[in-house]
């Protein structure tokens, strides 16, 4: 965590490589926070993929809160986290398919965050490759839908994120999900 | 030149009538860049694109429900199925009874405490249903923990309706049957002020019955509890799921607001069940559905004319062959049988305009049955040239057209004849009608026992025994008829008088956990003289010992020792708060003559702890609950029970007997009144909410309860359900000005 707030600062102060040693970081968390909650709580209790991320952050920012700055960090590490959720449910994308091949058996443990898109690993996959056009096309919008649908974070959420007003976000959200799904075709 | 983003928000902002000129305009002549923003606004206007799927809402898809587990009484023993609601488990119920339930647990994403709310709201209703075509519903809840709604309900090992009558190629005229079983069913449920609103085939099971097919209809109170305003999301995120599957719903349910839901909505869905079962396809068929926006979807529940069952059949091409399989009959045979009659029944129940559809599930029962027995429907063109063609088929037998005139003149001779047989006949018809009503009625009474005293089956009753009053009185009789009805009606008049007393206890007992000023009580002192005075005991002029003695012969002398009991009470708290004096004597007087009017030892225990004047003694108490049967104690007895230990402080016992109680009588408006005002002082605010929303339920006219209700939402800081539940209080006392003290009773 406390590298996490490091790297954070560093980017506070310019320093835009700092961002790449943010993302393994910000993974590492959310599945140990994960697997913690997983242990700790009533089977019965729900683990959410938005709300893990949220608690994340709020433990991460908990010491700082009201601070001008946490507003920017926060950008920052959404940004890490709907990445990361990308790749988590990626993965289990690639597995649940390989698993129906017969490609032996893989055990995700994180089956639990249960995205609702994680029932359609084709389509998840098919998305995942039109988001990588996008990215190379207009990499704000790319962010824009990691942010909306991994992170599952609202359209005011996620243009605060992004730094963006909340009437643009919807624009470039209409766009990139018209966009998406012609592509996904 | 714009670009193709730029074109595309430009396009999505304009109403779609305008956008293909518009596109075509601003792209002129490059058809390339004109496909792509046509694609574009396409896949903009999809509506349940994989991309829409939200990470908060299937929030609590991760709890597991499985078996094994435990849900409240409930274990969960095998999962039965998945669709697209949840999950339905085989679970076994412990307590109080063992048996083998079906438990559906409802998929996570709704508001699991409005669920639970208008399901509980509905309860009572639900609870009044007895049908054999009609699975029960004992329970809902939402499990601990977690915000996923559950209902209990009957075990039905069965199979879709459609699918039975396919598998085991059931004819026309036997789908018929059944389906009458059906309409048979739902206006049952109707009858009790449930609709169903999710009528279709899963949700009527056919089992097999010693050989015989038997409807169950599944469900019932499942929709209404679970639904929620349609809205385009909910419409598209529970497509074919949850609030009502589009081929099966209504024009008016189709509507956004979607709240105005009568009987009539559950005979349209009736009425597309019976296409589906003449037919193999619904009205409108699932494919179109499917490709039809939001919009669109809506424009073809309220709009599209539906094709007649027979023309659909006859123009089924090739699958003809495999429907007239399903149901024996030839290919060319089968559109002639569902031809006409059929075709008017089916199109009358679809009619778009409620009005014109049939008022009831038993008229479009009626109506099938008669086109079962050739006999004029209702449905349909009613011209003569369509009713002489019946009464041909009737008498198909021996008639040729040569013979009409035949038949013409003997029905002329015959009505002669029968107007001389009328009078001979109209008799002993007369004393016919007059068993079944008296049988009807001494049913409906013997269903009513026990039964609270706010019931709505008491209308019915009343209903019959007006009849009965009627025939009696009208008619033609003999001696042992009018002996049967007057016998009945005096029985009739002492249930009723029961009932009144009972409604006017329940109303003081509510006055008295409400009210705490000396008036109050001495308004409700007054009001048990009255009330006992009405059954012939003067607590004012006869001595106690007199009034024991009598009310001990009463066959109601329990309830009368109650009201006696509360009498006392009433007494006891006015000469607290310095009204008339009670003497130590007075009160030893009547708390005797209580013991002679019901001399069950836990009345004397009880009365011993509540009125002792020195310390009291639990382990009496406790002995006495011991030896008692406590299953076959009086609701009422029970909740002095509880206010006993309460008063000895035993506050867990307490709750345990309220708990208990409520069990063996959930219906019980006192029972679910005072556990709510425990709830209330422990300030499990939520819990006591659910109960006094199911005593607004039990009986809805009482402005004390909604006071009660209120409070609860304002501890529980809901303060705009506190505003309604008061206006609604405020309304009631408005309409009886003094309700809240003496004229509670007649609310």
């Amino acid at each position: 965590m406390k590298q996490i707030t490091e790297i954070l600062d560093s980017l506070e102060s310019g320093d835009a490589a700092a961002a790449k040693d943010l993302l393994p970081l910000v993974y590492d968390e959310l599945r140990r926070l994960a697997a913690a909650r997983l242990h700790q709580e009533r089977p019965d209790h729900s683990l959410q993929a938005t709300a893990l991320v949220h608690e994340a952050w709020m433990r991460l920012a908990g010491d700082q809160q009201g601070s001008d700055r946490q507003w920017n960090s926060r950008g920052h590490f959404f940004g890490a986290a709907a990445e990361a959720m990308r790749r988590i449910l990626i993965d289990h994308a690639r597995a649940a398919k390989a698993e129906k091949r017969g490609g032996g058996h893989v055990r995700i443990e994180l089956d639990t965050w249960n995205h609702p898109a994680s029932s359609q690993p084709e389509k998840l996959i098919a998305l995942n490759e039109a988001l990588e056009k996008l990215q190379q096309k207009d990499p704000v919008k790319a962010e824009l839908v990691k942010l909306k649908f991994f992170a599952g974070l609202t359209i005011k959420e996620s243009a605060a994120a992004l730094n963006i007003s909340t009437a643009t976000a919807e624009r470039y959200w209409a766009y990139a999900r018209a966009w998406l799904q012609t592509e996904m075709q | 030149m714009k670009s193709e983003e730029t074109i595309f928000a430009e396009a999505i902002a304009l109403p779609r009538a305008q956008r293909g000129s518009f596109i075509e305009d601003v792209c002129e002549a490059d058809d390339e860049l004109r496909r792509r923003i046509e694609k574009l606004v396409a896949a903009h206007d999809e509506q349940d694109s994989f991309l829409d799927a939200d990470p908060r809402e299937t929030v609590d898809a991760a709890i597991k429900v499985d078996a094994g587990q435990d849900i409240g009484p409930y274990r969960l023993l095998q999962k039965l199925g998945e669709g697209g609601f949840g999950v339905v488990f085989m679970a076994e119920q412990r307590q109080p009874v063992r048996r083998q339930v079906a438990l559906k647990v409802i998929k996570p994403g709704m508001d699991s405490k409005a669920v639970v709310a208008r399901f509980e709201a509905e309860r009572q209703a639900l609870a009044m249903m007895d049908h054999p075509n009609i699975a029960r519903v004992f329970d809902g809840g939402a499990i601990a923990g977690g915000e996923r709604p559950y209902f209990v309900m009957e075990l039905v090992k069965g199979v879709p309706i459609t699918e039975f009558c396919d598998a085991n190629a059931l004819s026309t005229t036997e789908r018929l049957e059944l389906f009458v079983s059906v309409c048979n069913a739902v206006h049952h449920a109707h009858q009790k002020g449930v609709i169903h609103r999710d009528i279709k085939p899963t949700n009527v099971m056919v089992t097999l019955h010693d050989g015989r097919p038997v409807v169950k209809v599944i469900d019932f109170g499942v929709a209404k509890a679970l639904h929620q305003r349609l809205t385009e999301k909910t419409l598209f995120t529970q497509y074919g799921m949850m609030v009502g599957t589009p081929q099966y719903m209504s024009p008016e349910q189709a509507e956004i607001s979607g709240l105005d839901v009568d009987t009539r909505s559950d005979v349209y869905s009736l009425a597309v069940l019976l296409y589906e079962l003449m037919t193999g396809t619904t009205p409108l068929q699932a494919e179109s559905l499917r490709e039809a926006g939001y919009r669109e979807l809506q424009r073809l529940i309220r709009e599209e004319e539906p094709v007649k069952p027979s023309k659909r059949l006859s123009s089924s091409g090739q699958k003809l062959t495999v429907l007239a399989k399903h149901r024996s009959i030839s290919p060319d045979r089968l559109p002639r049988q569902v031809q006409g009659d059929l075709d008017w029944i089916v199109m009358k129940g679809l009619e778009k305009d409620r009005r014109r559809r049939y008022d009831s599930a038993s008229d479009l029962a009626t109506d099938i049955r008669r086109a079962l027995a050739n006999e004029p429907v209702h449905a349909g063109p009613p011209s003569s040239v369509y009713r002489a063609k019946k009464f041909l088929v009737r008498h198909r037998r021996g008639v040729t057209s040569a013979a009409v005139l035949t038949i013409l003149i003997a029905a002329l001779a015959s009505a002669f004849w029968f107007t001389h047989r009328q009078t001979l006949a109209a008799r002993r018809q007369d004393e016919t009608r007059l068993a079944s009503a008296v049988d009807q009625a001494n049913n409906t009474l013997t269903a009513l026992t026990a039964a609270s005293p706010a019931d709505d089956r008491w209308t019915s009753a009343a209903y019959l025994a007006s009849q009965v009053q009627l025939l009696a009185t009208e008619s033609n009789l003999d001696q042992a008829s009018l002996g049967e009805a007057d016998a009945f009606l005096r029985h009739y008049q002492s249930v009723e008088q029961d009932r009144q007393f009972a409604m006017a206890m329940e109303n003081l007992l509510i006055a008295r956990g409400t009210q705490r000023d000396l008036p109050s009580w001495m308004t409700m002192e007054e009001e048990l003289r009255r009330i006992l005075r009405e059954r012939g005991y003067d607590v004012g002029r006869e001595t106690a010992a007199q009034v024991g003695l009598r009310m001990r012969d009463d066959p109601s002398h329990i309830q009368l020792a109650d009201a006696l009991e509360l009498w006392i009470a009433a007494r006891q708290h006015a000469a607290d708060l310095g009204g008339p004096e009670l003497t130590e004597s007075q009160r030893q007087s009547w708390t005797d003559a209580m013991s002679i009017a019901d001399p069950d030892p836990l009345r004397v225990a009880i009365r011993n702890v509540i009125y002792s004047p020195g310390p009291p003694d639990e382990s009496e108490l406790e002995e006495v609950v011991r030896q008692s049967n406590l299953a076959k104690k009086c609701p009422r007895k029970l909740s002095w029970l509880a206010e006993s230990y309460r008063s000895l402080g035993n506050v867990k016992r307490s709750e345990e007997v309220q708990r208990y109680a409520l069990m063996q009588h959930p219906a019980d408006l006192m029972l679910n009144f005072e556990y709510a005002t425990t709830l209330m002082n422990e300030k499990r605010y939520d819990h006591a909410i659910r109960y006094y929303m199911r005593c607004t339920s039990l009986r809805p006219n009482v402005p004390g309860i909604w006071r009660n209700l209120a409070d609860a939402f304002i501890a529980n800081g809901e303060t705009d359900a506190a505003e309604d539940a008061r206006k609604i209080a405020k309304d009631l006392e408005q309409t009886s000005p003094d309700s809240n003290n003496t004229s509670l009773a007649k609310s």
